[in-house]
């Protein structure tokens, strides 16, 4: 990080080659353009090296820290734009392969991923997705569907900690 | 907030769904509330699995990776050398004392007082902001010496706020970009948006800042294909539409390539 602070080259870089694919991918299903995927991965590096200085490995991993940053730009561009380019709701296990090779490293990652959400009846994938995916506060999702606001916060954090109980499982494999 | 807030907002916080201003309670909290900073890390790793299971895709453009090394370059401020030394050191120092003098002052001034130490106070983070831009100049990285860089300060139309813009324009107007800061903006006004206007009052929307850190300030960085030359003019409008920063850029420097 102490590189990326400096914008050392070889920092950047580095950071770029494992953090980019998933970066661009995440921003490719959520905003549905390639230039606006590959400008929201210009944004995620921009900002991380802002943000640099305040990165403590301590409370938490690079990689958390890194997709959340991107997640959250992606999301703040996502709610500014119209229903007219906003991409359907895609949840996680109807997207597409990609027949090209990608990084060991990520394919495990995501592989941990899938498992943990897997841990998830479909209503809570659909209710996570609806906010991951679409950007949909619990307030929007309570008026959608007459649920009382607090419900949907209680189930949006039990959903979550779902997934992060299962994500701990596999750590300790 | 206290913790049941802070708790009950975590959620949205986690993916990324929270309102500016409860971002900065909740980011607030968790400095100092270390069961609610464990929650938040814990929701912000399970949120994070959703970015990893997004299937992997084509690949995105191959000079993506320069362009995102020229970026972070253009907004890191290089490290000043020889006369920048001394110059950002006495700048930086007599910000350190006023600043020092305002959070001392302002406990005992009036509201009059108060006020003109706030405006001060403004105009020195403005000075900053643009010697920072200053700075830029001399970044090995614009080294094209057709390069002309335009900048300038932004003033609040009425009610709070400041900032400072910049405008990298190139003869090819493949690398033009817009870099804009802006601080002390009310957190109601966001989302903000960014526009340049030319002198016949052609109107190009660049983007917009939905998100301010805890200090209620951004960076925006945009790399603009098509061309900037003659777009001086910076408007920032807040979510209601209404204009809340404005200023008018200048032709700063051109950038030489820096010696070898």
């Amino acid at each position: 990080m102490e590189g990326l602070l400096a914008g050392d080259d070889v920092a950047i870089r580095a950071l770029y080659a494992r953090f980019g694919r998933p970066v661009y991918a995440m921003g490719l299903r959520l905003l549905g353009s390639r230039e606006a995927a590959e400008e929201l991965t210009q944004d995620v590096f921009v900002t991380a090296w802002r943000k640099a200085a305040r990165f403590d490995p301590h409370r938490g991993r690079l990689s958390t820290w890194l997709m959340t940053i991107a997640h959250n730009l992606a999301i703040d561009r996502l709610r500014r734009e119209t229903g007219a380019t906003r991409p359907k709701l895609v949840l996680v296990d109807e997207l597409p392969e990609s027949p090209q090779s990608v990084d060991e490293d990520l394919l495990l990652e995501r592989d941990a991923a899938l498992r943990a959400i897997a841990s998830l009846s479909d209503a809570e994938r659909r209710l996570v997705a609806r906010t991951y995916f679409r950007g949909m506060t619990a307030r929007e999702i309570s008026e959608s569907d007459g649920v009382p606001l607090g419900t949907v916060k209680t189930r949006l954090r039990s959903a979550l900690i779902k997934v992060r109980k299962a994500n701990e499982q596999k750590e300790l494999l | 907030m206290n913790c049941a807030a802070v708790r009950d907002a975590m959620p949205e916080f986690a993916l990324g769904v929270s309102s500016s201003r409860d971002i900065a309670e909740v980011e607030l909290h968790v400095e100092t509330c270390a069961a609610c900073r464990k929650e938040a890390i814990d929701l912000q790793r399970a949120v994070a699995a959703f970015g990893y299971a997004v299937a992997p895709t084509e690949p995105p453009a191959p000079d993506l990776e320069e362009r995102i090394v020229e970026a972070v370059h253009v907004v890191a401020t290089p490290k000043p050398r020889g006369r920048n030394v001394r110059r950002a050191g006495v700048t930086l120092l007599a910000a350190a004392i006023v600043v020092a003098g305002l959070g001392v002052g302002a406990v005992f001034a009036n509201r009059a007082e108060r006020s003109r130490l706030q405006t001060e106070r403004t105009q020195l983070e403005t000075q900053l902001m643009l010697q920072r831009f200053g700075d830029l100049f001399s970044s090995a990285r614009l080294a094209d010496p057709d390069t002309n860089v335009y900048l300038g300060s932004l003033s609040a139309i009425r009610g709070r706020g400041t900032g400072a813009a910049l405008t990298v324009v190139s003869p090819s107007a493949v690398r033009d970009q817009v870099i804009v800061i802006v601080n002390d903006i009310p957190p109601g006004a966001v989302p903000l948006t960014v526009s340049l206007e030319d002198a016949k009052g052609h109107s190009l929307e660049v983007g917009s800042i939905r998100r301010l850190d805890t200090s209620f300030a951004a960076t925006f960085v945009r790399r603009v294909a098509g061309g900037l030359e003659g777009f001086v003019n910076v408007v920032v409008r807040s979510d209601d539409g209404s204009v809340l920063l404005r200023g008018t850029l200048a032709a700063g420097a051109s950038v030489n390539s820096p010696s070898p």
